[in-house]
């Protein structure tokens, strides 16, 4: 069931109209879906930079003049890109971060331009009063139109936007720099699918063994390849909770961690997890901060987009079809269905810490990340356009 | 008995005697090459001594790094947390003096067949009814006495070819007790007669009637609605379901590299028109959040409560124990084993799955030890038990067994 749609402001004619004319930003975001959607962007790292270039240029053009403006064509080119690949969560991310960073330029200026003058020439409200608000926030706040001119607008967004970029580009290195102290030289670790994150986070922490959950060959060919002082063990699905008791801790790499602190990852983390918690032994999540999500799982449709989408038959089984698919009557009984997530979600309960590249965090911490991180009102990105 | 009484006389003659034995003692302890040599240390032989000693003990405090000595052979250590367990082996071991068929089932051991403890069994008890068959005593031992030797000869080597299950020590410890306990003046044919029925009997009553039984009893626990998640394959699992055909239920089927065995119990649920859904090991944690009820088979349940099961089962037990999910273990009374295994990385069948020359080969183990604190009950052919009851189980068996 859906709801009837408010019918558009007035406004949104002429952004239609700029998206049109912007040829260039079409084009690039009609290439960041198709890659999404086909799999040439499948890492997280990947998507979240190809979509702060996007942003990036659309903060670049020069024919905006107000921060209500560029919020609105952020929220235009952005959501679109998350409609079109909603289980790509770092894009959303990227996306919130980017309408912050506008929002907060916005009332900083406002708030130096208008320093100046006298609070007296303002009107404070008696509930600005009681929430002992200053007199500017209280502008910025009020002022949800956002549409003052300020000259300085454009150059501090497209700065933050830069050091954003350049955060994602460095996280998975700050987060590898939290690895001594938190695994011993000389360890036996556990680690479950490919990560990028896990092998530099593994070589800065040099461990004697990796033991990898690995089935088709490719996570432990790279550990092997990253790591030529440890050996590389690579075990089945099935011995993980054997391996588990005799490893030190897990290291698990993410496509995304939640709002609750839990993480989605390759399938076969959630075994590795468990196999662990059973043991007692710690799971450590490796995320970098562009992956934190404020989303639940399985609360959020993106969130269950994420995990959901099935794989191809043909890597859920290895061996070709099942031998009941074979010439067997149709009328018989219904076909097995076979389900093959291509994401696992791990909940918070099995994870001990996060590793960001801000810090090292119980998974219980990640509300207040979020909150550091993103304005609530951007949570829900597909929400009717403002 | 008077000591009081004793004269001079008889004291002069004591005195002689002790000095006349002392004197031999002497010589003997000479013609030994141990001569006496306390006595005869003089006090700076003494002295020289004690400081030889104060050396010696000073030099053992503190060790010096001798140059001229080799240092010892390095320890051989397992370089890996899986280093100290052998990796299977294709090749059997010589056999001299074993029957054809017992070569034959050797040889399928070792390449790994039989998937599964009970197909173990059954082999084993096929092979020893062939062999039996051929077998001639020699002319000189007794037939009762032989067979014994010969069984035992042949489990040695099945041994050698595959670490042994539960079921076939269980199925040989019966077959030795039938052949030891044969009357001394038994005929070849009797004996072998003898021998073929404890094999048909021993198939017929503690694996194929366990099996059903096990099936009648477990499927009282399905209810219509139920989500059932099963993992591999397992005779009294697939006899459960069969059981519980007609009732509405749907069944889970999480299966595993590398022998998917999963695919044997899928293709039985599915002629019998049983809703199924096929997932590997790595998606099993959103089917069993579903789910209802996990039955899972087991290769032994030891007298501690804990599971000896296929590889994964742990985890599924996990999964399911953090979801509230009850976990129904089945196990023929016969395999349930008075040996413990603490953990399954302490002893367990390796295999090694070769691959390109830059990726390390595939590791897999065969069993998983799940704790007894994750299995609900153990459906057995005597009825449900909670794990701990196990112990009693074994004992009460093991009593009906010698009586």
């Amino acid at each position: 069931m859906t709801l009837p749609r408010p019918p558009p402001p007035a406004r949104a004619a002429s952004d239609e109209a700029w998206l049109d004319a912007a040829d260039d930003i079409r084009r690039r975001r009609d290439l960041l879906v198709a890659g999404l959607r086909s799999g040439d962007v499948r890492s997280a790292s990947q998507a979240a930079l190809a979509t702060c270039a996007l942003l990036e240029r659309v903060a670049a053009a020069d024919d905006w003049r107000t921060a209500a403006v560029l919020l609105r064509r952020l929220r235009r080119v952005g959501g679109g890109v998350v409609r079109a690949a909603p289980g790509a969560l770092s894009v959303g991310n990227v996306l919130r971060r980017a309408l912050l960073v506008v929002r907060e330029e916005y009332a900083r200026n406002l708030r130096e331009s208008t320093s100046i003058k006298d609070d007296a020439g303002l009107q404070r409200s008696l509930g600005d009063v009681l929430a002992a608000r200053s007199a500017p926030d209280a502008l910025a706040d009020r002022d949800d139109r956002r549409d003052v001119e300020l000259e300085a607008l454009r150059d501090d967004v497209l700065d933050q936007l830069r050091d954003l970029a350049d955060e994602i580009a460095n996280a998975r290195e700050a987060v590898a720099a939290r690895a001594p102290g938190l695994v011993a030289p000389g360890a036996v670790v556990l680690t479950a699918g490919r990560s990028r994150s896990v092998a530099a986070f593994l070589r800065r922490a040099a461990p004697a063994e990796v033991v990898v959950v690995d089935e088709d060959g490719r996570a432990a060919a790279a550990l092997a390849r990253a790591l030529p002082a440890a050996a590389v063990t690579r075990v089945t699905a099935a011995a993980a909770a054997a391996v588990a008791g005799r490893c030190r801790c897990a290291v698990l790499g993410c496509s995304a961690a939640l709002a609750d602190g839990g993480i989605i990852a390759q399938p076969g983390a959630r075994l590795v997890a468990e196999a662990c918690a059973a043991r007692r032994k710690p799971v450590l999540a490796l995320c970098a901060l562009y992956k934190l999500a404020p989303l639940h799982h399985p609360g959020a449709a993106a969130a269950r987009a994420a995990v959901a989408a099935d794989m191809s038959l043909g890597a859920a089984l290895p061996f070709g079809a099942l031998p009941c698919d074979a010439g067997a009557d149709p009328l018989a009984a219904p076909a097995p269905a076979v389900r093959h997530p291509r994401a696992d979600a791990v909940p918070p309960d099995l994870v001990d810490l996060l590793v960001t590249n801000a810090g090292v965090h119980a998974p219980s911490y990640a509300p207040r990340l979020l909150a550091e991180m993103y304005a609530p009102e951007d949570h829900d990105l597909l929400r009717a356009e403002l | 008995m008077a000591p009081a009484a004793a004269t001079d006389e008889e004291k002069a003659k004591k005195a002689a005697e002790k000095a006349r034995r002392k004197a031999e003692f002497e010589a003997k302890r000479a013609k030994e090459g141990n001569p006496p040599k306390k006595k005869q240390l003089s006090k700076a032989e003494r002295r020289e001594l004690q400081e030889k000693q104060r050396a010696d003990k000073e030099a053992k405090k503190n060790p010096k790094p001798k140059a001229d000595k080799p240092p010892p052979p390095p320890v051989e250590r397992p370089t890996t947390i899986l280093g100290h367990l052998t990796k299977a082996t294709s090749s059997t071991p010589p056999a001299d003096g074993v029957p054809a068929s017992i070569v034959e089932l050797g040889q399928k051991y070792a390449a790994g067949e039989f998937d599964g403890s009970n197909d173990r069994c059954r082999s084993l008890l096929d092979a020893v009814r062939t062999s039996i068959k051929d077998y001639a005593p020699p002319p000189d031992a007794a037939a009762a006495r032989d067979l014994d030797v010969k069984l035992k000869s042949w489990a040695s080597y099945l041994e050698k070819c595959r670490e042994p299950t539960a079921s076939t020590l269980a199925a040989l410890k019966r077959l030795r007790l039938v052949a030891s306990t044969l009357p001394p003046d038994i005929s070849p044919s009797e004996a072998q007669a003898a021998v073929e029925t404890c094999c048909d009997r021993f198939r017929e009553e503690r694996v194929e009637l366990a099996v059903r039984e096990i099936g009648r009893r477990g499927a009282q626990k399905i209810r219509d609605g139920d989500v059932v998640v099963a993992y591999g394959y397992a005779d009294a699992v697939e006899a459960l379901f069969s059981e519980a055909v007609g009732r509405n239920f749907e069944v889970v089927v999480v299966d595993s590299a590398p022998a998917f065995a999963g695919r044997r119990l899928l293709n039985a649920l599915y002629a019998k028109r049983v809703r199924t859904t096929y997932v590997r090991l790595t998606a099993a944690a959103p089917e069993i959040e579903r789910a209802t009820l996990v039955v899972l088979g087991a290769d032994a349940v030891f007298s501690n409560g804990s599971i000896l099961a296929r590889s994964g089962a742990f985890a599924v037990a996990a999964l399911a124990q953090r979801r509230h999910v009850p976990v129904l273990v089945t196990c023929e009374a016969y395999k349930c084993h008075d040996r413990v295994r603490l953990d399954a990385a302490d002893a367990n069948e390796l295999f090694e799955f070769p691959s390109s020359d830059d990726t390390p080969p595939l590791t897999h183990l065969t069993y998983d030890v799940t704790p007894a604190s994750y299995v609900s009950a153990v459906a057995t052919e005597h009825g449900l038990l909670p794990p701990s009851a196990v112990a009693a189980l074994i004992r009460e068996l093991a009593e009906k067994e010698t009586a």
